[in-house]
């Protein structure tokens, strides 16, 4: 998930160049809500060849049901899928086989072995389906950059739309809502079987944090677990879990679509309504879980022994997204950290008593929690022990007031530039905005630069005291297989 | 873009135009034709006094700038012995200091302004990037061509990076992507190679001041470089004062530049025709074995060769390109590997489709001919012969069978679509323009893109397939469990076509 920081994209100031003809920048997003309570963001770029569309479900794998956790990110691979009309070649015939099959397939799952009428009713559904149409009509049509994220708070769907054809999205996003059909659930298994082992299992460190993560949110909690889930879970998953977490999650109130590009705010509008407005929330009881209180994280160090480079990362309990306050100072923290002349690259990395080989501070910021993470790789002969001693040492040094203007100036100019930069691309404007709407309100974040430039020396004190206590923090430390 | 400004409105919802009904299919909307046309290189063109080239694109709508500048200097230039010196050249000019400022001075003055500043290499290039508040940009410049110009290579910063470098080369092994590439280039291009070269402790040690210095007097020459600027300027008083910082880099005479930039001959020679004869050095099915629940693997051969921008081969083997693997499209590979098999979550393919300019075969350099034709995936062990029996079964059916008209209409349309996003903003429209100066790729390549693609036949695409694709003559590299990849499925179908696997001897 992206840092608060990383989202501060919506921001309303900035200083121009004096004499300069470049206005104030400004994402210049508009709101508007249907009738179903679908939110809907349009940022007009007039000139712009293709849209950038997202569309967005308030809710990710922390809203996985106890004993299904991975089923969120496995209903976002079932959206591509199709629909009754997207995907089969005679949906009243699928419809009726696809029936049966479910039936043997919830059989077989109890049973623990695959059935042989389960694999001849295959044979005949893929008679009858079309698994690449969904993918086909968008591509026939230029559509490009078509994919899907499952975060912890937030599932996104995202395309580039050939402006002419923006239409042409409406339809086919709004139409896999409605009525989607999730053929193809065993095959679609295995691809987010092999996804998890791409991802975590064939990576050096990938075990390695996703135990982290569960060892300090605690179990039970909602980020205890990565959005790919358990695989003992995943194996026994049903096309019924599906369908039900599908109709709590997927509810039009919980729904968002971004538009950035050259695209009006009346056509978005009057598309949004004939799409979209005709999704209705099914009402179903399911098992979706509802986020309340959680525990809070746990505190301690966890080591182990890698085929990577000797690390550590260690967190400290912070505040979720949308807490006032002392967020931005945490962003503004990291900001002071990073960067070729920032406290870790002078202390740790490039300093005469210099014992990593790259360092690193995020302030990361979720819709139920936050933490601030620093991130040390060793150098030659260095081990975790000495990359914790480190910080600790360097974090003396921010702590008893040692920041001065320059750092302070330096830190101010370097947010400012960056939120700029982060207006550039209509793709990744659109993705931001949909994950800050997600994790409490894309409005939030207008003020972000105004308060993250005022941020001053008492206020960096003040939560390097407050958040960064070593009582409270938890530790990661992997040392080299083999020393 | 158009102007960006603060609003922040919330919109009642009802509609402002008639409802309209949902038609029942796709294929039942009407839609007005794509005007898009890639712009003009007429008025961004400049060049300074030197005759280096200056493409700029002003964008007004954000306070930034960003200004890139690219040498024709790639990691193919280095000689045996300097393996990583092009990379370390261009970082170390970033890091250890420039002019009058040492390595913490030059970080703080980047940091101070806001800006960003990196110097990179690839195989054929080297680029160093500013990007900087509008504002903040004459020191920017300034800053730039310090480094450019006058690099400190600092002692103390080079310690660092050769300590770090020695990390780094003790956990070469750790990924298996890194194991899967160094080994597939080995098998594809020959352990002699230049793309078989590798980082090396005696590498590492050779990185000293007064070799980097070397390197950059001799390689970071005029010749060939390029500008391009984009965003919060004005053309004219830009151009201006890049005049006065770049415009008295001096060229050296033709003849020690062309001494310079070549580098050893290569283990290939003779003429494209028969450096495609050869697609491999190592053909066959390789393993190298790495205990895991999953397999990493490439397939594939040296690529094609061209010796000018319009061969139609070219623009055929773009498209069959996107029927096998194209990211717009719904490619071959991914139907079957991923939609209807379930047998990877990922598929990547690679052409090079770069033009290699028309030399003797004696003045080669090293590189000539030797481009790749790649394709790489991840799968479960058991399932990997399996998924590589699967992709060669789809390039013979290239070569073999006719591609039907609506397959190469989708592959097209996808394409085309995409050319937008070549030109989308003002930093990738001079980027393109300065990497067409690069390359020595017409800018009307551009305009005749279209045409060119629809004039495609299927039959061309079967040509280049039955050209530049051999089934029979890859290099398969797969790093995994190298025993249940042997015994997994389709494992004696693979054997009929590549013959029995053999185990790859790692460093």
């Amino acid at each position: 998930m992206r840092s608060a920081a990383a989202l501060a994209v919506l921001l309303l100031s900035g200083t121009a160049t004096a004499g300069s003809a470049t206005p104030e920048p400004g994402v210049g997003a508009a709101q508007f809500e249907l009738d179903n309570g679908m939110t809907f963001l349009v940022v007009e770029r007039p000139g712009r060849p293709l849209v950038a569309a997202v569309t967005a479900v308030r809710g990710g794998s922390a809203s996985d049901p106890a004993g299904r956790r991975g089923l969120t990110h496995l209903v976002e691979h079932l959206l591509f899928a199709g629909s009754r009309k997207i995907g089969t070649t005679d949906w009243e015939a699928e419809s009726r086989l696809l029936s049966r099959w479910e039936d043997l397939y919830e059989r077989s799952v109890r049973r623990g072995r695959t059935d042989r009428d389960l694999l001849r009713l295959e044979q005949r559904l893929e008679a009858l389906q079309q698994p690449g149409e969904f993918a086909g009509v968008y591509a026939r049509a230029g559509v490009v950059g078509v994919d899907a994220l499952t975060h912890h708070d937030l599932t996104a769907f995202h395309a580039l739309v050939p402006k002419e054809k923006i239409e042409l999205w409406f339809w086919m996003e709004s139409d896999r809502l409605h009525r989607p059909v999730f053929r193809g659930f065993r095959r679609e298994l295995q691809v987010v079987e092999q996804e998890r082992r791409q991802r975590i299992d064939s990576t050096p460190t990938g075990t390695w944090f996703e135990l982290f993560d569960a060892a300090y949110w605690g179990a039970g909690h909602p980020y205890a677990h990565t959005p790919g889930g358990e695989r003992r879970e995943v194996e026994r998953l049903l096309p019924s879990d599906a369908r039900s977490h599908f109709e709590a999650l997927y509810r039009p109130d919980r729904l968002i679509a971004v538009l950035v590009g050259d695209v009006s705010l009346p056509e978005a509008r009057e598309l949004g309504e004939r799409y979209f407005g005709r999704l209705r929330a099914s009402g179903r009881n399911s098992r979706t879980r509802e986020l309340k209180e959680t525990p809070d994280p746990a505190v301690g160090s966890l080591e182990g022994l890698c085929a990577c480079r000797s690390q550590v990362e260690i967190r400290y309990p912070t505040l979720p997204f949308a807490a006032d306050g002392d967020t931005v100072v945490l962003d503004f923290l990291a900001g002071l950290l990073n960067s070729r002349s920032g406290r870790l690259y002078r202390g740790l990395v490039a300093g005469e008593d210099r014992v990593a080989y790259a360092a690193s501070a995020e302030h990361v910021s979720r819709k139920l929690g936050g933490y601030f993470a620093v991130r040390i790789e060793a150098g030659e002969g260095a081990r975790p022990k000495d990359l914790t001693a480190a910080w600790d040492a360097l974090l003396d040094g921010v702590g008893s007031g040692g920041v001065d203007d320059a750092e302070l100036s330096r830190v101010r100019r370097q947010l400012t530039t960056d939120s700029w930069r982060q207006l550039e691309q209509d793709t990744g404007l659109a993705g931001r905005l949909a994950a800050a709407e997600a994790l409490g309100g894309w409005r939030q974040l207008t003020a972000w630069l105004d308060a993250a430039v005022a941020v001053d020396g008492d206020d960096l004190q003040r939560v390097v005291d407050r958040y960064l206590l070593a009582r409270e923090r938890a530790v990661l430390s992997l040392a080299r297989t083999g020393g | 873009m158009g102007r960006l400004f603060v609003l922040a409105v919330c919109i009642a919802a009802p509609a402002v135009l008639p409802a309209q009904a949902v038609p029942a299919h796709p294929a039942d909307l009407q839609f007005a034709p794509s005007l898009f046309e890639p712009p003009a290189v007429s008025g961004m063109r400049f060049e300074l006094r030197n005759g280096l080239p200056v493409y700029v694109v002003p964008d007004r709508s954000l306070p930034l700038v960003d200004i890139v500048l690219a040498l024709p200097v790639g990691d193919r230039n280095e000689a045996p012995g300097e393996e990583g010196m092009v990379s370390m050249t261009a970082a170390m000019a970033r890091r250890g200091g420039a002019g009058h400022m040492g390595p913490e001075e030059l970080d703080d003055a980047i940091d101070a302004l806001g800006a960003r500043v990196d110097g990179s290499s690839s195989w054929t290039r080297t680029v160093f990037v500013l990007d900087i508040g509008s504002k903040a940009l004459e020191r920017g410049l300034e800053i730039l061509a310090s480094i450019l110009f006058e690099p400190r290579f600092d002692e103390v910063r080079l310690a660092q990076a050769r300590a770090n470098l020695r990390v780094s080369l003790a956990a070469r092994e750790d990924e298996a992507h890194a194991v899967l590439d160094r080994e597939w280039q080995r098998l594809v291009h020959g352990p002699a190679s230049p793309r078989s070269r590798r980082l090396t402790e005696a590498s590492v040690a050779a990185f000293e001041r007064d070799a980097l210095a070397a390197f950059h007097r001799r390689f970071w020459r005029q010749e060939g470089a390029v500008i391009a600027a984009s965003g919060d300027v004005e053309p004219e008083r830009l151009v201006a004062r890049l005049d006065e910082l770049f415009g008295s880099w001096q060229a050296l005479p033709a003849s020690q530049t062309d001494a310079d930039r070549k580098a050893e001959p290569s283990d290939v020679s003779g003429e494209p025709e028969a450096v495609f004869e050869a697609v491999a050095v190592s053909p066959g099915w390789w393993t190298v074995d790495r205990p895991g629940s999953q397999a990493a693997m490439a397939l594939g051969h040296r690529g094609a060769v061209f010796d000018h921008w319009d061969d139609r081969d070219r623009w055929a083997l773009l498209l069959l390109a996107e029927i096998l693997d194209g990211p717009g499209a719904v490619s071959r590979l991914r139907s079957r590997l991923q939609l209807e098999e379930g047998l990877t979550y990922r598929v990547v393919t690679w052409f090079d489709l770069d033009v290699v300019a028309a030399e003797p075969a004696s003045e080669r350099s090293a590189d000539h001919g030797v481009g790749e034709f790649r394709i790489f995936l991840e799968t479960a062990p058991e399932s990997a012969a399996a998924a590589a029996a699967a992709v060669l079964e789809e390039l013979t059916r290239l070569r073999r069978a006719t591609v039907p008209e609506v397959e190469i209409a989708t592959a097209r349309r996808s394409l085309l679509a995409r050319l937008p996003l070549l030109f989308d903003r003002a930093e990738t429209v001079a980027g393109r323009f300065a990497e067409d100066e690069l390359l020595g790729r017409p800018h009307g390549y551009w305009s005749v893109y279209g045409e060119r693609l629809r004039a495609v036949s299927a039959a061309d695409i079967r040509r280049a397939a039955q050209r530049f694709i051999d089934p029979e003559g890859v290099v398969l590299a797969v790093v995994g469990d190298s025993e249940a990849v042997r015994a997994g499925r389709a494992a004696e179908d693979l054997r009929r076509m590549l013959g029995a696997p053999r185990l790859v001897e790692t460093q």
